[in-house]
């Protein structure tokens, strides 16, 4: 049994986390840990189907009103976001790959990259959100928009802002996790032995951007 | 050792033939991944009158399968990652549809009353016919 005590810390030594009696190796333990986060990511999917399930109701009763308030979508930061995500994703997938080498430096670049895009996200959010309460599209009753009065309007801006603000604290979530891991990374702990936080926290973010490669076409695209 | 443990051991050799994608595989989904999202934009500011709907969500579950495989490893990886992520998109599928197919079928009136629902490829007039309970509103089924 490879149960080789837990020695973070100690210079010169790496590290080797600790095999739980009842795994045959560290692998098996690895294959245990990114199976208990893919069952957490599919509750994550369930969650945000909800929101799916919501917006496809509402689209097929109010299809005009749908179309013409996603016209009032910033289109060019929706794309410039999407791309933004889709980058921090690859740089994310690339912090697991040098991770596996134990290029602890590399990952700990990688992560800022990846920080530095969420950020950059979020500040095109909070002007689309800021632009949003300036022409009153609210959600719900709070909606006073004087260009756009068909009903269902209120609804879209209700799903709008439902599914991008969750989708938003996944993304300040995901941050905190990969600055986590980031931590981890600078006190060199990641080797092909060791590489299991940086796998599942990479695949966090990119069910991050997963979520989002829909939300986008749905809101903005109709 | 416990029959658990023999369990893990089978496992542990199966996991030693996996193999793991490099730099080159993650550079090539990134490119292909910002190839849709242009396409989808393009395609999607032309409002095509038929299949722009369809068109996005085959780009979207491109461009989602691409990320599930590669970027989060369930190509490489056998066994129950992919069973849990296959069983939790069917239920998002199901979820929707069944859903879909309680508001596409309802009569009119018990929908909202401001609502313009889109044509349903069936008609589903609902009042008269087998199970329509023989409601006969004078003008909403000209029959």
């Amino acid at each position: 049994m490879q149960s080789s005590p837990a020695t973070a810390g100690a210079a010169g030594v790496p590290y080797r986390p600790q095999v739980a009696a009842h795994f045959a190796s560290l692998e098996v333990q690895n294959h245990a840990a990114r199976l208990g986060m893919w069952l957490f990511l599919a509750t994550e999917i369930l969650l945000f189907a909800g929101l799916f399930v919501i917006y496809a109701n509402y689209r097929f009763l109010f299809p005009e009103a749908f179309a013409l308030a996603s016209r009032e979508l910033n289109l060019n930061f929706g794309t410039f976001n999407t791309l933004l995500l889709i980058t921090s994703s690859f740089t994310a997938a690339m912090a697991v790959h040098y991770a596996k080498e134990a290029q602890n430096k590399k990952v700990v670049g990688m992560f800022v990259l990846t920080i530095l895009m969420a950020l950059g996200f979020l500040v095109v959010k909070y002007f689309e959100y800021e632009h949003k309460f300036h022409e009153h599209q609210l959600p719900g009753p709070y909606y006073a928009f004087p260009g756009l009065t068909l009903p269902g309007a209120s609804a879209y801006f209700t799903i709008y802002f439902l599914s991008t603000g969750l989708h938003a604290f996944h993304v300040i979530i995901g941050m905190i996790v990969l600055g986590w891991v980031t931590l981890k990374a600078m006190r060199n702990e990641f080797s092909h032995h060791n590489y299991t936080a940086v796998e599942l926290g990479s695949m966090y973010w990119h069910l991050v951007d997963l979520v989002w490669i829909f939300l986008f076409p749905m809101l903005y695209l109709i | 050792m416990s029959a658990m443990a023999n369990e893990s051991f089978k496992e542990d050799r199966e996991m030693r033939q996996e193999h793991h994608s490099g730099p080159g595989k993650y550079v090539a989904i990134w490119i292909a991944l910002m190839v849709l999202t242009v396409v989808t934009v393009v395609t999607g500011r032309m409002h095509f009158e038929t299949g722009a709907l369809a068109l996005a969500l085959v780009i979207a579950s491109v461009k989602g399968a691409l990320v599930a495989l590669y970027f989060m490893h369930l190509a490489e990886h056998q066994g129950a990652s992919r069973i849990v992520f296959v069983t939790s998109m069917l239920f998002v599928v199901l979820m929707l549809l069944f859903t879909l197919f309680d508001i596409g079928t309802r009569f009119r009136p018990a929908l909202p009353s401001s609502s313009t629902p889109q044509e349903w490829p069936v008609s589903t007039p609902g009042q008269s016919g087998r199970y329509g309970g023989g409601l006969q509103a004078p003008g909403t089924n000209p029959k």
